[in-house]
């Protein structure tokens, strides 16, 4: 990216005027991060061409891998749209980059509500519902059984392994087969049965022009396949999928296109959200800027379960 | 409940491999510049990380890093990462691929882990017992990839190992030592360059050990809980790293007088959750365990992963969405 090489690099730390951060900062919020929530880890780069000179060659960018992801977006907004219709506001059009109800709530703890509220939502999940959402992903198997005419002709490989002392994961279907029987049994429960999820390994880079972080993510299905770009937009908030959501070449990693939240907009919301804690008496600090920025990214990536400390309140 | 006669045989959850899009692309790279019609085993990384997420099974992820050399944890920042080193063989044609004996090879695959369990080399570098191989048929014309990974873990069909009694961490041990434990834990990672899979905890003082140590001190008739990294999350199970661990304590470790004996093994699962740890999934398990000799006669290797339809079958992937050029070059008009 030549835009990203010319930009000289920021030097004088603003970031409660502007938004941005400095490579420097970006450290030190990796750092805090990486020290409070170990899942995210700092990862050097594979291509020696590739490493940043304003970057410590050890914390080129930030990683974390298999971050399950349970739900798609749709049936989040279908069950928040059952039971919680106030919660969901048809996006306003000025700021529409800035979720709703990320931001519009009222409460300096608008996040947390939200958050709360999802969580309830979950408990609340009504077995009609949940059957509804099987029934959803079940279609979707469908589809994918299409692709996969490849292995029609299978050679037999003749492998033996009748072991009985593994446990061997079932494909999907019969699982919830298994598992809705397992509820029927009523508690007879000898095996905990594990429903296959989606997984997203997620990366955080500095971005040298617009002098933010930046998301990246790669998204793998129930089976550890990688999922194609359509398929990750199902992840994406309805509001941000096309918009703010791009693929392009990973400034570390070799190879692939990748899913990207773009930066453009991203040092005028961390200024908002400042500004937010600024009213009710809060200073952010700098090495709590990634906090911040993932907090905010939850509102584009909703049911992809990354961690990060909810302390921090805004 | 379980009568007294009737015990239940482990079950261990197997790896499952998660392979991230860019180490096909590097796979495409090494096999055209590198290796190129050669077909040998070369050294392969994968990555397990220590505290993976509640809910999901054991994992061994991929990526473009499995294929450098002297991953050294300092330089590379996989603090919370278990490197597992295994083998990867590129096929040039898919009928080799096909015809390859997959029985036989995982059996080779078995007894170099059961001769670094004999000879002292395990017990110097726990973390050889866990191992995988991969064999690859690469399509480069269509990037479409024909793969297939095998965890070997022994089994010795006579003697299986059977979970007597099963202890939550948090009620077997006080707040206060188990937060001593953790510390310990911590600590004695730092005395290596890699993170360790396995190791021991001393039950009097609370020290942790490596498994060298503590089999040492089980031998001197102290106490030791034996432990080990666990990557799987379901409470009535152990992941399959801890398979070729209770080969290695069978064997080591001093015999009775009876035909078997009994351990407590550490689960341990160290996780995170919103920026806090976690020991509630971590699980002490007391396993019966058959005594070994050297010289066993009947020994197995199992560990082909299955597929996405549960079926003992290699695994295919269609990259050409995201590695063919030509279609790359549209998307990024």
């Amino acid at each position: 990216n030549i835009a990203d090489t010319f930009t000289p690099v920021l030097k004088e730390s603003k970031f409660r005027e502007t938004g941005f951060i400095t490579p420097e900062e970006f450290v030190i919020a990796g750092d805090f991060l990486t020290g409070h929530c170990p899942t995210w880890q700092w990862a050097n780069t594979s291509n020696p061409k590739a490493c940043k000179d304003y970057l410590p060659p050890e914390k080129q960018f930030l990683i974390t891998k298999n971050v399950p992801c349970t739900k798609r977006c749709r049936h989040l907004m279908e069950s928040f749209r059952n039971t919680q219709e106030k919660v969901i506001e048809v996006e306003s059009g000025e700021g529409g980059w800035v979720d709703t109800h990320f931001l519009d709530t009222n409460t300096a703890q608008g996040a947390n509500l939200a958050h709360e509220i999802v969580d309830e939502k979950e408990k609340n999940l009504s077995e009609g519902e949940l059957k509804n959402i099987k029934d959803l992903e079940r279609e979707e198997d469908d589809e994918d059984d299409d692709e996969e005419a490849l292995d029609m002709d299978e050679y037999d490989h003749n492998v033996i392994d009748d072991d009985e002392t593994t446990l061997i994961t079932k494909p999907k279907a019969k699982l919830e087969e298994a598992k809705q029987n397992v509820n029927l049994a009523n508690n007879e429960q000898e095996d905990e049965i594990f429903i296959p999820t989606r997984t997203y390994d997620l990366n955080i880079t500095y971005d040298n022009y617009y002098r933010t972080p930046r998301l990246w993510l790669s998204g793998y299905d129930e089976n550890n396949k990688p999922l194609t770009i359509e398929q990750m937009y199902d992840d994406i908030s309805e509001d941000h999928a096309k918009k703010t959501v791009t693929f392009e070449t990973h400034p570390h990693i070799p190879g692939t296109l990748m899913a990207s939240i773009h930066p453009c907009r991203h040092a005028e919301v961390m200024k908002k959200l400042m500004n937010l804690m600024a009213e009710s008496g809060k200073e952010l600090e700098v090495h709590s800027y990634l906090m911040v920025f993932l907090k905010f990214v939850q509102s584009v990536i909703p049911t992809i379960e990354y961690d990060y400390t909810r302390n921090i309140t805004i | 409940m379980q009568s007294e006669n009737e015990k239940d045989l482990i079950k261990f959850v197997p790896f499952n491999s998660c392979i991230n899009p860019s180490f096909w692309f590097e796979l495409n790279k090494v096999k055209l510049d590198d290796y190129m019609l050669n077909d040998d085993f070369k050294d392969l990384k994968g990555f397990c990380s220590t505290c993976s997420s509640n809910n999901l099974p054991p994992i061994l992820n991929f990526d473009y890093s499995s294929f450098k050399k002297n991953v050294d944890k300092t330089k590379i920042g996989h603090e919370n990462v278990i490197i597992v080193e295994g083998q990867i063989k590129i096929f040039n044609t898919i009928n080799e691929f096909n015809l390859l004996d997959k029985n036989k090879l995982i059996d080779e695959f078995g007894q170099t882990i059961w001769n670094d369990i004999k000879s002292t080399k395990a017990l110097d570098d726990p973390n050889r017992l866990n191992r995988f191989c991969l064999i690859v048929f690469a399509n480069l014309k269509n990037y479409v990839f024909h793969y297939w990974f095998a965890f070997p873990a022994l089994t010795f069909p006579l003697k299986s190992y059977y979970q007597l009694r099963k202890t939550k961490f948090l009620d077997y041990f006080s707040m206060e030592q188990s937060e001593l434990i953790l510390e310990n834990m911590d600590r004695f990672q730092l005395n290596f360059k890699s993170h360790q899979s396995f190791f021991a905890i001393n039950f009097e003082t609370l020290d942790v050990f490596s498994v060298r140590e503590g089999v040492n001190l089980h031998n001197c008739g102290k106490k030791v809980l034996f432990g080990l990294y666990d990557p799987n999350s379901q409470s009535n199970h152990p992941g399959w790293p801890l398979r070729n661990y209770l080969a290695l304590l069978a064997l080591k470790c001093k015999k009775t007088e009876y035909e078997t004996r009994n351990f407590e093994i550490v689960l341990f699962r160290d996780r995170y959750h919103g920026g806090e740890r976690k020991s509630n999934l971590s699980l002490i398990i007391e396993v019966e365990i058959f005594n070994i000799s050297e010289n066993e006669e009947k020994i197995n290797t199992i560990g082909w992963e299955r597929n996405e339809k549960s079926q003992l079958h290699p695994r295919i992937v269609n990259m050409s969405g995201s590695m063919n050029t030509e279609k790359l070059a549209e998307s990024a008009v």
